[in-house]
């Protein structure tokens, strides 16, 4: 039986989110930004080589509006 | 304290959450603010006691006035119901919502038992959403506060909250004396509005639209009517005339827009408004809702390069907001993008005629 790590995907806050854009660059894969500088979150777990990217990216937000949580 | 309703005479009783959740199932009640969540679920997602029940009476549609039909012609029924509720939960506090100034709120003061609190919701459109509730009542911001915890498992004060509109625990009390009819069959109210003013009309589920618009306005030969609130969408009168009432998701409600209004231009009178009672939380919202009101305008007076803007951005806003705003807002200017392309042929000279024959040409 192989051990698989949970699927994750990224979450945005849209209320504390303001637009800093640093998730972006940190993660572009996984992340757009749209005309007004608010994040896409590309739809979907985050792919198992990208975690990491991931939660950097996460960390990267200044005002902590991103998250990466369990896929529900 | 315990704030145990006091039972009216031969009101039937449900003495727990199982049984409600089971009357809520058997019923097939839905949520009847709008989204027709299923009731069940919603109970089976809170603890056997210690629920904080609110009661929405908010309506804050302006296309729509069943609550308010149900608040001053039944209000013994209305309590019936959320009596009902609150025992069967051993709710902690019982509260009713209404915005503060109407008409239902003083019906629902001088009505309401002593152990029922009214809560007056100041006059703001976002404030009757879900969440908005719940923040008001916590710390008196009355600002939607995203979906991240859902209110079930923490709302008011922190403790699981029911939050649904007044129809939904109408429907529980006809539940519970046997008087709620299969989906299809069941009673319901619907709010028509013309430029001549707006009534509610009583109907089966089962009855066909045209029937309701007829008892309603006879003599109103608008072509466009919006279906479902301001946030809703334009069905033409020849699509949903056969439909049934009850068939129809969203809010029972019908605006016959005057043959001489424009649907394409009265979108964008609307998505002012729309953007005017916007929280202001969200940047898609902030953003995205003043560009799309635009971009409507522009496309009115046959700019072609508005309505490819338009559908480059309305996917884009839409469901990235903290609330159902934005998306409600994309699904009304989806909805009149698709008149422009079914060939729309303005009975109130609009433009964009144009911008439906060139993209057509682009096509081809």
């Amino acid at each position: 039986m192989s051990l698989r790590a949970p699927l994750v995907q990224l979450r945005v806050d849209p209320i504390s989110c303001q637009a800093h854009g640093l998730c972006a660059a940190e993660f572009p894969d996984g992340i757009e930004l749209d005309e007004w500088g608010y994040p896409i979150i590309v739809a979907g777990p985050v792919g198992a080589d990208q975690v990491r990217r991931a939660k950097r990216a996460a960390s990267a937000c200044p005002v902590l509006a991103l998250r990466l949580s369990p896929v529900r | 304290m315990k704030a145990t309703i006091a039972r009216g005479a031969g009101v039937p009783v449900l003495t727990n959450r199982t049984e409600l959740g089971e009357l809520a199932e058997r019923n097939h009640i839905l949520g009847r603010g709008g989204a027709g969540f299923p009731f069940a679920r919603k109970i089976r997602a809170l603890p056997d006691r210690g629920t904080v029940v609110v009661v929405n009476c908010c309506e804050g549609d302006p296309t729509s006035r069943k609550d308010a039909t149900y608040v001053y012609n039944s209000p013994e029924l209305v309590q019936s119901g959320v009596e009902l509720v609150a025992n069967a939960l051993r709710a902690r506090r019982t509260i009713l919502a209404v915005h503060e100034g109407t008409e239902a709120e003083n019906v629902l003061r001088s009505t309401a038992p002593v152990e029922v609190e009214i809560l007056a919701v100041p006059p703001l459109y976002v404030a009757s959403e879900a969440t908005a509730l719940i923040n008001y009542l916590n710390v008196g911001t009355p600002r939607p506060a995203g979906s991240i915890t859902l209110p079930t498992t923490a709302g008011a004060g922190g403790m699981p909250t029911l939050i649904s509109n007044v129809e939904t625990f109408v429907h529980v009390a006809w539940a519970a004396r046997g008087e709620l009819a299969p989906p299809a069959r069941r009673a319901m109210l619907s709010t028509v509005t013309t430029s001549s003013g707006q009534q509610v009309i009583t109907h089966r589920a089962d009855t066909a639209v045209d029937t309701v618009l007829q008892a309603a306005a006879a003599d109103h030969d608008g072509e466009w009517i919006l279906v479902g609130g301001i946030t809703g969408r334009w069905v033409h009168r020849d699509e949903v005339g056969p439909v049934l009432a009850g068939a129809l998701a969203g809010l029972p409600s019908y605006v016959i827009l005057d043959r001489n209004t424009c649907p394409i231009g009265q979108t964008a009178r609307m998505l002012a408004d729309i953007v005017r009672v916007s929280a202001g939380q969200c940047g898609p919202c902030i953003f995205g809702l003043p560009a799309i009101r635009k971009d409507m305008r522009d496309l009115v007076r046959g700019d072609l390069r508005a309505y490819k803007r338009l559908r480059r951005r309305l996917p884009v806003i839409s469901g990235r907001g903290a609330c159902a705003h934005p998306t409600g807002a994309v699904g009304l200017a989806a909805s009149a993008l698709e008149i422009v392309d079914h060939g729309h042929r303005c009975t109130a000279r609009c433009d964009t005629a144009g911008v439906a024959s060139r993209l057509a040409r682009r096509l081809r």
